[in-house]
């Protein structure tokens, strides 16, 4: 059978509990905030990159919806582990 | 915005919280296993294993959020199997490596009591290598990787991990009382 702890420890102990919670939360929010951040500034800086490649991934040029031919890149440079690149306009 | 650009984004930004994250744990963790903090290793530790699954969460999102990604079309085992795509395929794979030994790693936490300690404090030391194959990864392949913001956010948060690491590295061995 278990003893109640004494009132001093239960205070440590639910102050220990509250700081863990807050930095739980700090850690989150920073995590979600410098997500968003990041997508914001990657969509606002327009780049899906400079090149696409004939893609072994099947990735492969697409119509968009007006008619023009569009894609936009994996990657910031050209492995050349693929076939031959083909070089696009942006997006 | 094409919407299609969406699944794009959203990898790279979760990405860019990846590497991050990482570096801001690996920084902790050799701050806590060296000699440079006193009497805050409890409050460092829980920042520490929050960022550790902060990190872990975003290598999810990256990766999975990459399978609908309309342009790339990669299959799971592309994103998931080192040496499986043909895409920046060194860069790719030390990608898919970094994420699963710091998945792993950092999961390993859960189970030191089954692992072992000792033999857990032992493995918990390769994240460092799986931190630097993550790093590489983001340098080399990422998209973003020639852009100014990201460069500086890198180097900030990467640079004093780097130096922790390079500091522990050359010195002697770190105490027992590590986590």
């Amino acid at each position: 059978m278990s003893h109640p702890l004494p009132e001093p420890a239960r205070e440590r102990l639910a102050a220990r509990a509250r700081r863990i919670a807050l930095i739980r939360r700090r850690v989150i929010v920073a995590t979600l905030a410098t997500f968003a951040l990041a997508w914001g500034v990657i969509a606002f800086d327009g780049s899906m990159g400079t090149t696409t490649t004939g893609s072994t991934l099947g990735g492969t040029t697409s119509s968009s919806s007006d008619g023009t031919t569009s894609s936009f890149d994996t990657g910031s440079a050209y492995s050349g582990d693929s076939p031959a690149p083909v070089t696009t306009a942006q997006s | 915005m094409d919407p299609t650009h969406i699944f794009w984004i959203t990898s790279r930004a979760a990405g860019v919280v990846a590497l991050l994250a990482s570096s801001a744990a690996v920084t902790l963790g050799l701050l806590m296993g060296g000699r440079f903090v006193a009497g805050r290793t409890a409050q460092l530790r829980v920042t520490h294993e929050a960022l550790s699954l902060a990190t872990i969460a975003a290598i999810v999102v990256h990766a999975g959020v990459l399978l609908g990604d309309g342009f790339l079309s990669p299959s799971l085992a592309d994103v998931t199997i080192p040496f499986v795509s043909g895409y920046h395929r060194v860069w790719t794979t030390a990608g898919i490596v970094a994420g699963w030994m710091l998945i792993v790693l950092g999961l390993s936490y859960y189970a030191r009591a089954r692992i072992g300690v000792a033999r857990w404090r032992t493995l918990h030391r390769f994240t460092a290598l799986a931190w630097l194959l993550g790093v590489l990864h983001g340098l080399f392949e990422g998209t973003d990787a020639g852009t100014a913001w990201f460069l500086i956010a890198a180097a900030a948060a990467a640079l004093p991990a780097g130096g922790l690491l390079a500091a522990r590295w050359s010195g002697p061995p770190p105490r027992a009382a590590v986590p």
